[in-house]
């Protein structure tokens, strides 16, 4: 896709790769159903990697994933809820969807729902100060529907975040906001599984789950920050298509 | 008298009675933008944010998935200074949501120039899908807020309200049209169109002048009602428009394209001539910054003249 199209996040995406397809596997997220499980993805610039797994439950079809990022496509470069019906939230300005989270999963509770409403933010994101006011509010509503995901694969647009601005013991500032804070690998099935199991099961405080991830995983030479938006040439999108298979 | 702010907030009273959809969030300023009373009588469905805007916006957007009326409330500044968060969650996302912003224009005084929303029409009117609103007076207020608190919304509403006591102009029988301005006064040597709680200074102003005046209260700036600035830019032509707000992007602006798309005419606006303010006595300002009716009738009859 983003190869093709010449545009596009391929770090940020593959460090995804497992949470999403756990997500798409365990909870009804294609659903039209008003009050069925919501994920909003506030890093919006991962888009493709909810396009691929759309594309794999033949919810969008070639043709569409075609015509990613092209005028006309529903396919845009950052997720519209408006144009592609999976999307829950319209996102790709970061720090908002937190807050749009937290909306949905009072929405939820208040209509009786027991579905939650996971969120996925990216660590540099988390530099944006509508995400703290966020994380100090949630646990005054009791949401304990809601999940947060932090993708922590260390590196931003400018390289890394510890470089740009570390975020540093970031465990002790969510626990103090009084959060569940739970670390996994973001790329082990096993802990990601029990970790948003632990989250649910939880009786009365949101849950956080810091996901230590790669960019780029899966292919070696992507795990550099200098992949947060580059495209692949066509030497390194074959080398990458065979270190994946 | 009272303000548009306390006919909202009774309204909301009354239609919240019959309406368990209606939510209001709050950002800590319940007590002036009257919501205070609704916190008390339908404490489950009033949410408490705290001094954090964006976050307020971006849990309206979430809540409005849900067949939820999301009311959200501040001071104009305060909510249109997030510009990003209303362009990205509320009106690129299209979430049909009311972000009321009180104390609009320089009523709040000697507060001074952070706590006036001054630019907030014009940063508003620029988001698509956005509608902005404001009423003149508290029975317009009323039905207004009746009208689309009872109606299915499409798409993100900016209500814009004032802090002082106003005038009332209209009475029981007047009805809401949406998307309509309204003909206060007919006259054919100047058409002033207005919006807010200016109304009342602006009718001041013309009662005993030798000018026949038309005065036209718009209510809806976006969307704006070409047909009446066209029918009375025909009929007067020469044209006025006056606000409590910076002439630039406000109803003057709207006016403006109005008028130089369809029927270039003669247009002087009178509002915050791109300047910030400062701390006063709210009467002392508006004479200063040209909005008592003293200074709008100078202003008209250094325009006709």
């Amino acid at each position: 896709m983003v190869y093709e199209k010449r545009s596009g996040h391929i770090g940020g995406s593959f460090s995804l790769a497992e949470i999403i397809a756990y997500l798409y596997s365990n909870f009804d997220l294609t659903s039209d159903k008003k009050y069925s499980p919501k994920l909003i993805l506030s890093k919006g610039h991962a888009v493709p990697i909810l396009y691929a797994v759309l594309f794999e439950l033949g919810l969008i079809t070639n043709e569409e994933i075609s015509l990613f990022r092209e005028i006309n496509s529903p396919l845009q470069g950052h997720p519209d809820k408006n144009k592609l019906k999976f999307m829950h939230a319209t996102t790709g300005s970061l720090g908002q969807g937190l807050s749009i989270s937290i909306g949905h999963a009072l929405g939820l509770k208040m209509n009786s729902s027991s579905n939650p409403c996971f969120c996925i933010v990216g660590d540099g994101e988390i530099q944006e100060g509508q995400i703290w006011e966020a994380f100090m509010l949630a646990p005054k509503f009791k949401l304990n529907n809601l999940i947060v995901f932090i993708d922590y694969n260390g590196s931003q647009n400018d390289g890394f975040v510890k470089n740009t601005l570390d975020l540093e013991p970031i465990t002790e500032k969510i626990l103090a906001f009084n959060w569940n804070v739970i670390s996994i690998s973001g790329h082990d099935m096993d802990e990601i599984d029990a970790a948003v199991k632990t989250g649910l099961n939880n009786k009365d405080k949101p849950t956080c789950i810091l996901m230590k991830t790669q960019k780029g995983r899966g292919v070696s030479f992507l795990e550099d920050p200098v992949w947060h938006a580059k495209v692949p040439n066509e030497e390194e999108y074959l080398k990458a298509i065979e270190e994946l298979k | 008298m009272i303000a548009t702010r306390d006919a909202f907030g009774n309204q909301l009273i009354e239609s919240a009675k019959s309406n368990d959809k209606i939510l209001v969030l709050s950002a800590d300023l319940s007590k002036a933008t009257k919501t205070e009373k609704f916190s008390k009588e339908f404490p489950e469905r009033f949410f408490e944010i705290g001094i954090a805007e964006s976050n307020m916006i971006g849990i309206g957007s979430g809540l409005s998935e849900y067949g939820f009326k999301v009311i959200m409330t501040s001071f104009a500044s305060f909510l249109t200074g997030k510009y990003d968060v209303i362009r990205v969650s509320l009106a690129y996302s299209n979430a049909p949501v009311i972000l009321v912003g009180t104390h609009a224009g320089l009523a709040i005084g000697k507060d001074g120039v952070t706590q006036m929303g001054l630019e907030d029409i014009s940063l508003m009117r620029s988001l698509p899908n956005m509608q902005v609103m404001q009423p003149a007076t508290p029975i317009e207020t009323e039905k207004m807020v009746k009208y689309i608190l009872d109606s299915d919304l499409q798409t993100p509403i900016y209500l814009r309200l004032g802090r002082q006591p106003v005038e009332e102009i209209f009475d029981e029988n007047y009805a809401f049209v949406p998307n309509k301005g309204v003909v206060c006064r007919d006259g054919d040597d100047l058409a002033i169109f207005v919006t807010g709680c200016l109304l009342d200074q602006v009718l001041e102003a013309v009662k005993n002048s030798k000018k026949n005046c038309a005065v036209i209260n718009i209510h809806t700036i976006k969307p704006i009602d070409r047909d009446i600035i066209l029918k009375f830019s025909k009929q007067c032509n020469k044209v006025m428009t006056i606000e409590d707000h910076s002439i630039v992007g406000g109803l003057g602006s709207t006016v403006s394209e109005v008028l130089s798309d369809e029927n270039p005419t003669l247009l002087k606006r009178i509002g915050l001539n791109d300047v910030f303010p400062e701390s006063g006595v709210p009467s002392e300002l508006w004479e200063k910054y040209g909005l008592s009716s003293n200074k709008i009738k100078e202003s008209i009859l250094e325009f006709l003249d």
